[in-house]
């Protein structure tokens, strides 16, 4: 894989870096060593393409080799200053870092962390036992998750244990701010989460690492009005919502949410079908199914490539997992399509239950009749411990299709 | 918009890390950064960041070659890196080495977004 990635962005050298606690002076060193494959020459388009690039990020593909994100420093440093302007970050703030670095939201954390707060703390690893505690005995101010992260708490503490965890932060804790983004938050989980960090605010942020992140904003402030909104664009963001043949929709009318700003990356390394097929006259495609009401809050419908057809019904995963959330017994719930000879697709789903419950699918089923129309109610149910995730701890719907597929089997 | 577009990333972390050590009372010895057993001042990141610099400007790098950064699940190991793109792209004499960097985990396919 590291080959095939310094082929791809043509790179020369890699830098490893290493933490050695065993030299207390000096308690760390660098490997600085050449790729092992000579890289190929970069074409002069590339080399346009690099122009004032900052940062490579390789992003996941659900298959095969990542892309390779090209973020300016003038996008990059633009989009601080606007997270900034949002989250005013202050120097008596201590933030704590649970995402991943190479993660485009763990990556403007940690350069905002270390620009405005008085310090970070990092820490290796989510531990949904650890989090309450390392927010209270570290005296943290701000922190990030993914959503994945806290439906991890639901899943390890019982609904009286969390209420005591909550309780005891709001009594010792200096918890103000919680940011949240990467995948969709739901809105079981979004009141739930309000409730566990009250009086700490609650911040869920939109964005695409193509557009620097944080395109949308729900601040604490416009969710009672707004739950299930993504919020409002962010300061410097334009979008729109267009049809498949690219023309504005009306409000309410669902379509792709496409950006634009100055934030947006140069293109794709190495990918230049990729970069035209992404940005269109300066508007960055999302490939998210979205609406926009008449105040301006804009509501995700799914993943355009998402869509599960199920016997010609177009069925959107998220709106299966947020009814399927609701029943009683499920903590969590992931849903896929998975191919069937006749119906074009099934809708499948993991479910997650709830400490102290167990799910019993007819009943289930009963319930869920209450939230969600019938032609929607999955056609595969399985039950497990923990949904399926990538390596930045989001959940991993690729996944999940592929292991239902094979269960299929 | 920032009038040194190439740097604006280098020179907000260095300028950063420059007013962590204004701010701290006993100067510049005070963490910024704590990790799981260790610790980081805002002078020993500056430290590292140019001896980084120095490996990477006595390769003569040309400005905007790609620079592989292995970064492990580790938070820590990727905060040095920050470190190292805080000094770089500040000083005349770091200018050669480039300033466009490719961030991939340690290992896996399934990478940051």
């Amino acid at each position: 894989m590291l080959d095939a990635v310094c082929q791809k962005v043509a790179a020369p050298y890699v830098i490893d870096w290493r933490f050695d606690q065993r030299d207390a002076e000096e308690p760390m060193y660098d490997r600085l060593y050449p790729t092992s494959v000579k890289p190929r020459s970069l074409h002069a388009n590339e080399k346009a393409l690099l122009e004032d690039a900052a940062l490579i990020v390789m992003t996941s593909g659900s298959t095969g080799l990542p892309k390779g994100v090209v973020l300016r420093h003038e996008a990059f440093a633009g989009k601080l200053a606007a997270i900034q302007s949002m989250l005013r970050v202050a120097s008596e703030d201590r933030v704590l870092l649970v995402l991943n670095n190479s993660f485009s939201f763990g990556l403007w954390m940690s350069f905002l962390g270390l620009m405005h707060a008085r310090d970070v703390v990092l820490s290796e690893r989510f531990d949904p036992a650890a989090f309450f505690s390392s927010l209270l005995d570290k005296q943290i101010t701000l922190s990030a998750v993914v959503p994945t992260m806290m439906r991890s708490l639901a899943a390890h503490f019982s609904p009286e244990q969390l209420l005591e965890q909550s309780h005891q932060l709001s009594l010792k804790g200096k918890l103000a701010q919680l940011v949240i983004g990467g995948e969709s938050l739901g809105t079981q989980l979004s009141a739930d989460l309000r409730q566990w960090i009250a009086p700490a605010r609650l911040i869920d942020i939109y964005g695409l690492t193509e557009s620097c992140t944080c395109d949308f904003f729900l601040m604490p402030e416009d969710y009672p009005a707004h739950p299930d909104s993504i919020g409002q664009a962010a300061p410097g963001v334009c979008f729109r919502i267009v049809d498949e043949q690219g023309l504005p929709c009306l409000p309410l009318q669902v379509g792709e949410l496409t950006i634009k700003s100055a934030f947006l990356m140069s293109g794709y390394l190495g990918d230049e079908a990729l970069s035209a097929a992404s940005l269109n006259d300066g508007w960055l495609r999302t490939g998210d199914l979205a609406q926009v009401d008449e105040d301006g809050f804009v509501y995700l419908k799914g993943r355009s490539k998402e869509l599960i057809s199920r016997g010609g019904n177009k069925v959107t995963p998220q709106e299966v997992e947020l009814a399927l959330c609701r029943c009683e017994a499920v903590a969590a719930a992931l849903v896929t399509g998975i191919d069937d000879p006749l119906m074009g697709e099934r809708i499948a789903a993991l479910l997650i239950p709830k400490p102290g419950f167990s799910i019993d699918e007819k009943a289930l089923r009963l319930e869920l009749g209450r939230f969600l129309e019938r032609y929607k109610h999955p056609d595969v149910i399985r039950i497990g411990h923990e949904l399926p995730q990538g390596r930045t701890g989001k959940i991993d719907r690729g996944l999940l299709r592929k292991q239902m597929i094979e269960n299929q089997k | 918009m920032l009038s040194h577009p190439e740097r604006a990333l280098a020179r907000l972390l260095d300028e950063a890390l420059i007013c962590a050590m204004d701010r701290t009372a006993e100067g510049d010895e005070l963490p910024v950064l704590w990790g799981e057993g260790w610790q980081a001042s805002a002078r020993s990141l500056r430290a590292q960041s140019h001896r980084i610099a120095r490996s990477l400007t006595a390769l003569a790098l040309q400005a905007n070659t790609p620079i592989i950064l292995r970064v492990s699940i580790r938070a820590e190991d990727f905060a040095w890196s920050l470190a190292g793109k805080a000094c770089r792209g500040s000083r005349s004499s770091h200018e050669s080495a480039s300033s466009a960097r490719c961030c991939m985990p340690e290992s896996g396919c399934a990478l940051c977004d």
